[in-house]
C-alpha cells in the first residue's frame, strides 16, 4: 500500500500543473462554500424588493442543515477533480510510462490500484474541503452547538464522498478506453451535460431514473430551504438507501470495467 | 560457469488484424548469452520482445523465463528497454529512477550508482526533457540496470543516435555483459550485431530464419572480394567450381563465398590452375551482412 501510494503520488506532487489543479479546485470550493449565503441573499433581497409577500433572509450555515446545503452545493464542482483525474491518467498513456512500469514488474493489478488510490485521494480532498468549510461556518453561524446539532446530518458528507468517488470512477472508465486526455474530458464533459439529459428524455422513465450520472446527482436532493419551501417545493432531505445502493453498484461497474480492460489491452 | 536457460519460448504466434506479426517462433536462450534478434523494420522484434515482457498477449504459444512463468517478480530479474525511452518528463533523473525503484522494491541508494555508472550523475536535478536523445536513452540504461537484474533485454538501443552516442551505448552494453549477465538485444543493424553479440537469431514478416551463434556463422564458409584482370574469366571459372559460390558483382569487384572445407589459399590455388591472374584478394568483412542477406534471399 505504501509502496503503491509513493509510485502514484511521486509523479504528482513533482507536476506543477498538478498543485495549479488542485489550488484551482480548492479556492472554487471554498469561494462557493464561503460566499454562497450572501450571495442568495442579495438576489432575494433584490427579487424581495418586486415581491408582493416579502422574502425572507436565511441562513444556509445553521447545523445541521449546512451539511445538506453545502453538500449539495459542493457537487456542482465535482467536474474539477474528475479533469484532474483524467489529465493525470491519460498522461501516462501518452508518455507510455505505464508500459515501462509494467516491464519493470508493476502488475496490471497493482498499476490499478495505483489509480484508484487517486480517485479516493481527490474524494478525500473533496471531503476534507467541504467538512473544513462546513465546520467553519457552521460554528460561526449556529446558535445550537451541541454535539448533536453538529453531527446531526453529517452524513450527507459521507453521501457527497460517495457521490465524487462514483462520478470520478466513470471519468476513469472513459479516460481508460479513449486514453487521451482532451477526448477524455470532451466525452465526460458532453456525456454528463448533454448525452445523458437527451437519453433521459427518450427513455421511460423507470429507466430514466436510472442513469448514472442521474442516480449520482440525485443522491443528496435540493435543500428544502425557507426560500424552496416558499416557492412550494418539496425536496428529499435523507439520503435514501435504494440511491445509494444504485450509486455504489455503478461504482463497482464502472471501476471493474476499467480494471478489465487494463488486464486485457496490448500495450 | 554452467549456463542454465534463461528464456525458452515455445511456438508464439501474434495476429494484428490480417498481419502475422511473430508466427510460430522458437527460441532457447541461455545464461551469459549476449543474444542478438536481427531482422529488418516489421520483422517481429519489438512483439517478441513485448510478449516475453508481458505487455502483449500473445494468441498461441508460451514461453518461460528461468523454467517459470512469467510474474511480476519474474521481471524484477529482467531489466529492459523497449524502443523510445519513456519517462515522466517533467521529473529528473533521480525521481524517474525513484519510481521505477518502488516497482521493483529495490533501495534507492542504488540510484546515485547507475547514475554515475551511465554518466548522468552531473545532470541527476534536471527534468528528462531537457535530455539529449543519447543521455535519454543511458537513462533507460540505468533504469533497466536497478535492481542489479540477471537479464538485460534492450530493444534498438541505439537507434536514433549520433555516431558518439551510438559508441558510448555499445562501450556500456559490453561493459555489463563482462559482469556476466545475458542480454537480449533487438537489431536491425548488421554490423551492432556482429559487434556485440555472442550469438543471433534471424526474423524476418515474423519467421525465425536462423539461430546459432555468431562465430558459427562467421565460420561457416569465408566470403571473399576478388577481382581479376579478366573480370567474365574470373566468373566463368567460379561458377564452375563445386566449392564456390558467386554471391555478387559490384564492377570489377566479385564477392565470393567459400564452403566450409576451403580456404582462401584454396582459391588462388585453383584460380592460378584455371588461368585467371587476379590483382585484388580480401576477406570480407562485413560477413554477417553477407550471410544476413544469403539466408533472406534463400527464403524469397
Amino acid at each position: 500500500m505504501k509502496r503503491l501510494s509513493k509510485i502514484a503520488f511521486r509523479k504528482l506532487y513533482k507536476s506543477r500543473v498538478f498543485w495549479i489543479m488542485l489550488v484551482l479546485y480548492a479556492v472554487s470550493m471554498s469561494g462557493m462554500l464561503f460566499g454562497v449565503e450572501a450571495f442568495i441573499n442579495k438576489i432575494a433581497s433584490n427579487a424581495g424588493k418586486n415581491s408582493p409577500i416579502p422574502i425572507p433572509d436565511f441562513s444556509l450555515y445553521e447545523f445541521p442543515y449546512i451539511w445538506h446545503n453545502l453538500s449539495y452545493l459542493a457537487g456542482f464542482l465535482k467536474l474539477f477533480p474528475a479533469l484532474i483525474l483524467m489529465v493525470f491518467v491519460a498522461a501516462d498513456y501518452s508518455y507510455r510510462t505505464n508500459r515501462l512500469q509494467m516491464m519493470m514488474g508493476l502488475s496490471r493489478k497493482e498499476y490499478f490500484f495505483t489509480q484508484v488510490l487517486l480517485v479516493l485521494s481527490l474524494a478525500i480532498f473533496s471531503a476534507f474541503l467541504l467538512v473544513f468549510w462546513g465546520l467553519a461556518k457552521g460554528l460561526v453561524h449556529s446558535t445550537d452547538l451541541s454535539a448533536s446539532s453538529i453531527l446531526g446530518k453529517s452524513y450527507f458528507v459521507a453521501a457527497y464522498f460517495l457521490e465524487v468517488i462514483a462520478f470520478l470512477s466513470f471519468a476513469l472508465l472513459i479516460v481508460t478506453v479513449l486514453r487521451k486526455s482532451g477526448l477524455s474530458i470532451i466525452a465526460f464533459s458532453i456525456s454528463f451535460i448533454a448525452i445523458e439529459p437527451i437519453v433521459r428524455f427518450y427513455v421511460p422513465e423507470a429507466v430514466a431514473q436510472n442513469l448514472p450520472f442521474k442516480r449520482i446527482g440525485s443522491m443528496i436532493d435540493v435543500p428544502n430551504t425557507s426560500l424552496m419551501q416558499l416557492f412550494g417545493f418539496n425536496f428529499k432531505t435523507y439520503i435514501d438507501l435504494w440511491d445509494l445502493v444504485i450509486t455504489l453498484v455503478y461504482t463497482v461497474l464502472f471501476l471493474g470495467l476499467t480494471y478489465w480492460i487494463i488486464k486485457r489491452r496490448d500495450l | 560457469m554452467t549456463s542454465e536457460t534463461v528464456l525458452s519460448i515455445q511456438g508464439l504466434v501474434k495476429q494484428f488484424g490480417r498481419i502475422k506479426a511473430v508466427d510460430s517462433l522458437q527460441l532457447e536462450i541461455t545464461s551469459g548469452q549476449i543474444f542478438g534478434i536481427l531482422g529488418p523494420n516489421g520483422s517481429g522484434k519489438t512483439t517478441t520482445l513485448g510478449m516475453v515482457l508481458g505487455l502483449i498477449r500473445p494468441d498461441r504459444g508460451s514461453f518461460e523465463w528461468f523454467g517459470k512463468p512469467l510474474s511480476p517478480d519474474v521481471l524484477k530479474r529482467i531489466g529492459s528497454i523497449l524502443e523510445t525511452p519513456l519517462f515522466y518528463p517533467y521529473l529528473n533523473a533521480t525521481d524517474n529512477l525513484k519510481i521505477i525503484a518502488d516497482i521493483k522494491r529495490t533501495k534507492y541508494n542504488e540510484v546515485p550508482e547507475l547514475l554515475k555508472m551511465v554518466g548522468l550523475f552531473e545532470r541527476q536535478k534536471d527534468a528528462f526533457k531537457t535530455y539529449s536523445l543519447g543521455m535519454k536513452q543511458r537513462l533507460a540504461i540505468a533504469a533497466a540496470m536497478l535492481g542489479n537484474p540477471e537479464v538485460l533485454i534492450l530493444d534498438e538501443p541505439t537507434n536514433g543516435l549520433d555516431p558518439q552516442g551510438i559508441a558510448e551505448i555499445r562501450e556500456l552494453i559490453l561493459q555489463i555483459g563482462r559482469q556476466g549477465k545475458t542480454i537480449i538485444m533487438a537489431s536491425h543493424l548488421l554490423d551492432e550485431v556482429q559487434k556485440i553479440c555472442t550469438d543471433v537469431a534471424v526474423l524476418q514478416k515474423g519467421v525465425c530464419l536462423y539461430s546459432g551463434s555468431v562465430s558459427a556463422i562467421m565460420s561457416d564458409g569465408v566470403s571473399l572480394e576478388i577481382s581479376a584482370e579478366d573480370t567474365n574469366q574470373l566468373i566463368s571459372v567460379i561458377e564452375a567450381c563445386e566449392w564456390t559460390t558467386l554471391l555478387s558483382q559490384n564492377g570489377d569487384l566479385v564477392k565470393v563465398k567459400l564452403d566450409k572445407n576451403n580456404s582462401p589459399a584454396d582459391l588462388n590455388v585453383y584460380l592460378v590452375q584455371h588461368g585467371v591472374r587476379i590483382n585484388h584478394l580480401s576477406a570480407s568483412k562485413k560477413s554477417l551482412e553477407t550471410h544476413f542477406l544469403e539466408i533472406l534471399k534463400q527464403q524469397a
